[in-house]
């Protein structure tokens, strides 16, 4: 939901007409002057800053300003997500801000304790080369027999460098690379490497990002059996495992391309493609991971369908490709009970994507599946029949054309009152498309699946991946495979 | 109201707050000077406070004040934007409405239009007691004779006495300029609400200093109010505290006046909250449901004695409150059962498939029984008579577990009769064990609870009509020398 909180505190302008006396029983006495309240003079004098914080303080207030003003007449919500957007530089009047008031520092001058706001304002005004300077003269200022303190202090410059607009990848890649080489712990290494896949990732740096790709390979692939279980190992990418990070590796280097020749082929060899790099970032086996891709997508199930005429034939249809989402409307409609109740931004950008993919593609089948909660917004509780007629209405609002909605009566208990709360049971569709104990469907789960009836893509890709994708089933799909 | 030229509003004392028509009238030309489309909503206030305070038997403060705050929002669709103001004239409300206006303009897009969405439902509002003409007719001269009053007794026997008085009254409207005199306003539209209160509290120490008796009392009504009554007992217990011994910390049996029962019962308020205990926090925990993947609580299981019940009805007239949407009538402990906690209307709608919010305990009455303190007294081997409890803390928030002072007069009784005075104690207990070993309770009185402002953002405390308690084993931890 939209945030409510950078509404505009209005001015205050009220006095008091306070009386006070002396002694009880004397009537209050009105106050003999007014003086109208006059605005003080605001006007921000940056080059005149004494620290580096203010500076700080002042260009975002300017790179606030600007996004503010933007917003006036251009709403982003429904936008594609600029792929390039962390090469984007900062507006202009962000670096003419942070020019002025960085002016009066020089970095040989700049306290080391100061290294961190002192960065982010060399590296906002463009002088990258003090930046660099002062990178190096804060490393060096801590012992070289404390690696631990001195990864802390690459990490902090890391950040930075990759945070500042646009992104200093190079500059954060010679920091890893050095990091990743003063250690000896390959797991340590490996985290390094992943940081680098990542960041070359987001500045769309495909020569980087398949570089650090060979090294996490190489890495992994010299990981002993106690390295990989170790807690260490475990607590990588968000405690999910390093082998995340190894797959993620794999799937680099496998490359889009690679991926949309197997998919041409078939489904089957796209999810063998997957299962492959699964199995060797794990070490298990291919079948081992619980995944859709190339598994057969369950009929969906709905006690109300809309369109009617929906639900009289399977869905996905047979012999179609077919987008099936998953939404819930409490996940998307903002606070019920606020008066600024409206849908979260994540998911107008959700029906924006999905508009524009059905708009690309007029044989693309697109499948909505809802379920009711007892409650739409603010309203009193409803039947679940209303329910879904007010569910239907809000999709229609998104105009997603040829949409279909099936919505199920989710089936429910209550605790014995006084708790009363209620205890939503398993719906069909969320058991039928969750696969394993780690792979749960949920609001926002999305499943292409080709025209033979096979998932071949659950992974939320970016909108230019998803609409190659689904080219490549409709071609598939036109020539008969 | 005046025009251009005077920009200075004065009330006259018979209109110290504004009436509905004021409110509707003051609504109506905000709305007027705004241009363009979108919804304007005004939030109309206005309070009156008359207090008096008095130390060392002299008057230090009286005063006599009043305000009004005008907010006003402008919402065009794209941006909301607000500006306050108390000058009612002509220029300064078009100034305010364009201020306001300049704001929503550069204010961000903050939500998209939502077409599709339903209307909203019409909340309820119980109608509640909450205004006295017998306190908005207090005078500061009136006060003043009242103050006099209070403090003659005390300083006839030589004592010093301190105290306040207050009286305040107050109006509030909120009123947009889409729903104003339709059939379905808002839920945050406010029907036009007066309300007074007032309260009276005193001290009265002896010279030495070893000797202190406080009584207070608060009500929307004054008249309700025994100003006398309240003085005699201050000063009472002053006397009869005076030259208190030392006795040893342990566990006595208590016997806790309606104050103190009062400010146990304001520790478990802080704990209503549903979600809490739906999160594994608080005392209201059961225990986690593997199987089901939740925490489970106490509703519906006995958590205090069976003669404890405590309840509220808006429309109890000892007990005004002031209304809010969804205030309906609500036991939270019924015969010692917990049957409700508080949870927001997100939560209702959510987990409950009911669109109402549930309040915590604020306004509240208790259950009590036929016994007279002094009968307690009488029944009492050994025991401890206490008068009410400041500084209290909470330190452990699932078993309540909390720390304070007794103040104001703390007396020892053995075989059935006051014996003595004591230095006051420190305590160290919980509230949930005192209240599952009560002994004998009394008949429920009003206690000193004063409403806080009801526009601040915080949940005013609301009166409360509390039983004397007498309870078993209550722990004291230490020996205090304050009085």
């Amino acid at each position: 939901m939209r945030q409510q909180g950078r509404m505009r505190v209005g001015r205050v302008v009220s006095r008091g007409l306070a009386a006070l006396v002396a002694a009880a029983g004397v009537r209050a006495m009105p106050a003999q002057a007014q003086t109208k309240f006059q605005w003080p003079d605001t006007s921000a004098r940056v080059t005149q800053y004494a620290h580096m914080e203010d500076c700080l303080a002042a260009d975002e207030r300017v790179k606030e300003g600007v996004a503010r003003r933007e917003e006036l007449t251009v709403w982003h919500d429904t936008m594609p997500q600029n792929p390039r957007e962390w090469l984007v530089p900062q507006p202009a009047e962000v670096t003419k801000t942070a020019t002025q008031c960085a002016a009066r520092f020089t970095e040989e001058k700049v306290d080391i304790h100061d290294f961190a706001p002192a960065l982010k304002l060399f590296l906002a005004a463009g002088r990258d080369s003090d930046a660099a300077a002062l990178v190096e003269r804060r490393v060096a200022a801590v012992p070289a027999k404390s690696p631990r303190d001195r990864g802390i202090v690459v990490d902090s410059a890391v950040d930075i460098y990759l945070g500042a607009r646009p992104t200093r990848v190079a500059a954060a890649e010679e920091l890893l690379l050095h990091r990743a080489k003063s250690t000896t712990d390959r797991v340590e290494r490996l985290k390094t490497y992943a940081t680098l896949l990542m960041a070359a990732r987001n500045a769309g740096d495909t020569v980087r990002s398949v570089r650090a790709a060979k090294w996490i390979v190489a890495i992994a692939d010299s990981l002993t059996l106690a390295d990989r279980q170790s807690d260490e190992f475990e607590r990588l990418f968000d405690g999910n495992g390093g082998q995340l990070y190894v797959y993620d590796a794999l799937d680099e280097l496998t490359g889009f391309k690679t991926r949309m020749d197997s998919l041409r082929r078939s489904t089957e060899a796209y999810a063998k493609l997957e299962r492959a790099n699964w199995a060797r970032a794990t070490g298990e086996r291919l079948d081992a991971l619980k995944i859709p891709i190339g598994e057969k997508a369950a009929p969906l199930v709905a006690d109300t369908w809309y369109p009617a005429s929906a639900g009289a034939a399977p869905r996905p249809t047979p012999g179609h490709v077919a987008l099936i989402v998953f939404l819930e409307h409490t996940s998307c409609i903002g606070q019920p009970s606020s008066d600024n109740a409206g849908p979260s931004p994540d998911c107008v950008a959700r029906f924006a994507e999905i508009r524009r993919i059905a708009e690309r593609f007029p044989a693309l089948e697109i499948d909505f599946v809802m379920s009711t909660h007892g409650q739409f917004m603010y309203l009193p509780p409803t039947t679940p029949a209303n329910e879904a007629v007010l569910i239907r209405d809000w999709l229609d609002a998104h105009h997603v054309p040829r949409a279909v909605l099936g919505v199920t009566s989710t089936p429910f208990w209550r605790l014995p009152p006084p708790d009363d709360r209620r205890i939503d049971k398993e719906k069909p569709n969320f058991e039928h498309y969750s696969f394993g104990k780690s792979w749960k469907v949920g609001s926002g789960s999305m499943f292409l699946v080709d025209s033979d009836g096979l998932i071949a893509d659950a992974w939320r890709l970016r909108e230019e991946e998803l609409g190659q994708f689904i080219q490549v089933l409709l071609d598939r799909q036109h020539e008969g495979k | 109201m005046s025009g251009r030229g005077d920009r200075l509003i004065r009330l006259a004392d018979d209109a110290r707050i504004l009436s509905q028509g004021d409110c509707e009238a003051i609504a109506k030309r905000v709305f007027a000077f705004a241009s363009g489309p979108g919804e304007t909503i005004v939030n109309v206030m206005s309070w009156w406070n008359g207090e008096l305070r008095w130390a060392r038997n002299r008057t230090t403060l009286a005063s006599d004040r009043r305000d009004i705050r005008l907010e006003i929002w402008r919402d065009v669709g794209v941006g909301r934007g607000n500006v306050s103001t108390n000058q009612l004239d002509d220029v300064s409300l078009q100034d305010a409405v364009r201020a306001a206006e300049r704001s929503a303009s550069l204010a961000p897009m903050v939500r998209r239009p939502t077409p599709t969405h339903p209307p909203l439902p019409d909340p309820e509002r119980p109608k509640t007691a909450i205004w006295s003409d017998a306190t908005y007719a207090v005078t500061p001269e009136s006060r003043g004779e009242a103050a006099r009053a209070l403090i003659a007794p005390a300083e006839a026997k030589g004592m010093q006495s301190a105290g306040y008085l207050e009286m305040r009254a107050g109006s509030r409207a909120r009123l947009s300029s889409v729903r104003m005199g339709t059939t379905t306003p808002a839920p945050w539209d406010v029907p036009y609400t007066a309300w007074t209160q007032a309260q009276c509290s005193m001290t009265v120490r002896d010279a030495e200093g070893s000797g202190s008796g406080w009584a207070g009392l608060s009500s929307y009504d004054w008249s309700h109010i025994d100003a006398a009554a309240l003085a005699a007992r201050a000063l009472d217990k002053c006397v009869a505290s005076q030259h208190p011994v030392t006795l040893e910390p342990g566990r006595y049996t208590v016997i806790l006046e309606p104050q103190a029962v009062c400010e146990l019962v304001s520790i478990i308020a802080t704990s209503m909250y549903r979600e809490t205990p739906e999160f594994g926090i608080g005392p209201w925990v059961l225990g986690r449901d593997d199987v089901l993947g939740l925490w489970r609580t106490k509703l519906g299981l006995k958590v205090l004695d069976e003669r404890i019940t405590i309840s509220h009805d808006p429309a109890d007239p000892l007990l005004g409150i002031f209304p809010e949407p969804w205030m309906e009538p609500l036991t939270w402990f019924d015969k010692g059962v917990l049957t409700n906690l508080s949870f927001l209307r997100d939560y209702a709608l959510e987990k409950l498939n009911v669109n109402a919010p549930r309040r915590g305990l604020t306004g509240y009455r208790m259950s009590g029984g036929q016994t007279s303190v002094e009968e307690m007294i009488s029944s009492t081997t050994r025991g401890l008579l206490i008068s009410h409890f400041s500084n209290i803390r909470l330190l452990d928030a699932t078993s309540l577990l909390s720390t304070g002072l007794t103040r104001d007069g703390l007396w020892l009784i053995e075989h059935g009769k006051i014996s003595k005075s004591v230095k006051n104690l420190r305590f160290t207990e919980s509230p949930l064990f005192a209240f599952n070993s009560i002994e004998q309770m009394g008949v429920p009185v009003p206690v000193f609870r004063p409403v806080k402002n009801p526009y601040t953002q915080e949940e005013p405390l609301t009166p409360a009509i509390v039983p004397p308690i007498k309870s078993r084993d209550f722990s004291f931890t230490s020996t205090i020398d304050a009085i």
